[in-house]
């Protein structure tokens, strides 16, 4: 078996072992579906960009905490020690738990399914949007949980990887609000949560695509330097 | 038979520290080696340059003639290594890590269980293969570790104070196991306890401010300074370095 499906495997059965997944999956339900019944049903509307955009913001509170502990734990235990040591190299093990944080988010994406559903069974849904919009948080999603792993490498205290993470993301998300302050119009098309805008009222642009693939690529190669440079 | 360790000029700085400075020495196939030395003279750095972890700043090191900074893999498959802190995942059963350290190590699917029940039981896990680690005694979490180096059938085994933090029935079956276990292997194990040395190894390796003092067999080195005992070699060696 590949090894990178190795790690993957193992990182996922211990997000299910411990109650960490659960309890990201519920709180992540919990949330989308308040906003979910607050901006589509109540409000008798058949369109999901809101649900999408408060998705997104859900993730970026929620991926911290999945992120955290990837590879902070594994310095704090001890038990990098073994990985180093095995026939794996780091880019195996860092594509391997970045992996198995993006199966946990496709767990909680598809676990949403039922949103749309209802939406087609009361009336004529547009799936178009919909598969864009859930293409989107996908995407920004899995740009958080790069951001998160490259924090949780820098530390072996779990509680300071989730605050850098959190920062890291919070200010992807919000550097469009610079423009304002220092001016010039490109600072927005970084923006993370606006350019979700666009994904969620259908709009998907290969060029926002090449751009969130080029973070997560970024973020994941410097985690790897990172643990390259300093082995503990 | 030859050498299966050959380490030429291996410097590790940390910062402005030698923590190991210029060292060459060779370990023959199937000795078994204790390597000895005060807490900081770098016998942990040593076994980690060895098994992989981190490379020198510079020299080079082989094992079964492969550099193994130069080439990982090949080198890494044929190294069992039991760290000084045991790298156990808590909510993982006995079973399911020596599956997953298995896979890493690259055991073919057809030997892999036979593998994992031979070491289970080589090691004495039978009771406890379904228990997840975190929730076992220190002494079963040794053996676990222990098994996790033994996985592989090395032709190498590194351990880092494999007696540490057992009870005295237990040190005396971990020195029993590693005996046992050692037949055509070669063993590096670095230890405080110095009777265990002599009891265990054949031959020692005295290393202090990060420098090989001495490598020579226990009864040897026991001529040579006309003693018994592997303390006062080990007093005399060390100590004039400690003071100066």
């Amino acid at each position: 078996m590949n090894k990178i499906l190795i790690i993957a495997k193992r990182e996922i059965a211990s997000y299910f072992v411990s109650p960490v997944a659960y309890i990201v999956i519920a709180v992540f339900l919990c949330l989308s579906g308040y906003f979910y019944y607050g901006s589509v049903i109540f409000a008798g509307q058949s369109g999901m960009e809101e649900v999408f955009y408060d998705m997104s913001v859900i993730l970026m509170f929620l991926t911290p905490l999945i992120t955290m502990r990837l590879i902070a734990e594994e310095k704090k235990l001890g038990t990098i020690e073994l990985l180093y040591t095995a026939p794996v190299s780091l880019s195996e093990v860092i594509l391997g738990k970045y992996l198995a944080s993006v199966f946990l988010l496709a767990a909680m994406l598809v676990l949403t399914f039922p949103y749309p559903l209802v939406v087609a069974f009361y009336s004529q849904a547009d799936w178009g949007p919909v598969f864009l919009g859930y293409a989107g948080v996908f995407l920004i999603g899995m740009t958080f949980l790069s951001v998160g792993i490259f924090g949780s490498s820098l530390t072996e205290n779990q509680v300071i990887a989730a605050a850098v993470t959190f920062t890291g993301i919070f200010f992807l998300c919000a550097v469009g609000w610079l423009e304002a302050l220092i001016g010039g119009k490109y600072l927005i098309y970084l923006s993370v949560l606006d350019n979700l805008e666009d994904f969620a009222r259908g709009v998907l642009d290969t060029k926002n695509i090449a751009f969130y693939a080029g973070l997560i690529f970024t973020f994941l190669w410097l985690t790897v330097r990172r643990l390259e440079w300093k082995r503990w | 038979m030859g050498q299966i360790v050959i380490a030429e000029n291996v410097t590790k700085k940390f910062g402005s520290v030698r923590a190991v400075d210029s060292v060459s020495f060779t370990i023959n196939r199937g000795e078994i080696v204790g390597l000895l030395g005060p807490n900081g003279a770098g016998k942990t750095t040593l076994m980690r340059m060895i098994t992989g972890f981190f490379p020198p700043n510079s020299g080079t090191i082989r094992v079964n003639g492969t550099d193994i900074f130069e080439n990982p893999y090949a080198a890494k498959k044929n190294i069992g290594y039991l760290p000084e802190s045991l790298p156990l995942y808590n909510e993982m059963s006995v079973t399911a890590y020596l599956e997953f350290v298995a896979a890493i190590k690259e055991i073919p699917y057809e030997e892999k269980y036979e593998r994992i029940y031979e070491t289970i039981k080589s090691t004495g896990l039978e009771e406890v293969s379904r228990k997840p680690a975190g929730r076992l005694s220190r002494g079963f979490k040794q053996r676990v570790a222990l098994a996790q180096a033994l996985i592989s059938d090395p032709d190498l085994l590194v351990l880092d104070e494999p007696t540490r933090g057992l009870d005295p029935k237990q040190i005396v079956e971990t020195r029993e196991l590693i005996k046992r276990l050692a037949g055509e292997r070669t063993v590096l194990l670095s230890s405080h306890i110095l009777p265990e040395v002599s009891m265990i190894c054949q031959k020692v390796m005295i290393i202090d401010h990060g420098k090989i003092i001495t490598v020579d067999g226990i009864d040897e080195l026991m001529k040579k300074f006309s003693t018994d005992r592997l303390e006062d070699v080990f007093m005399r060696l060390t100590t004039r370095e400690t003071h100066e």
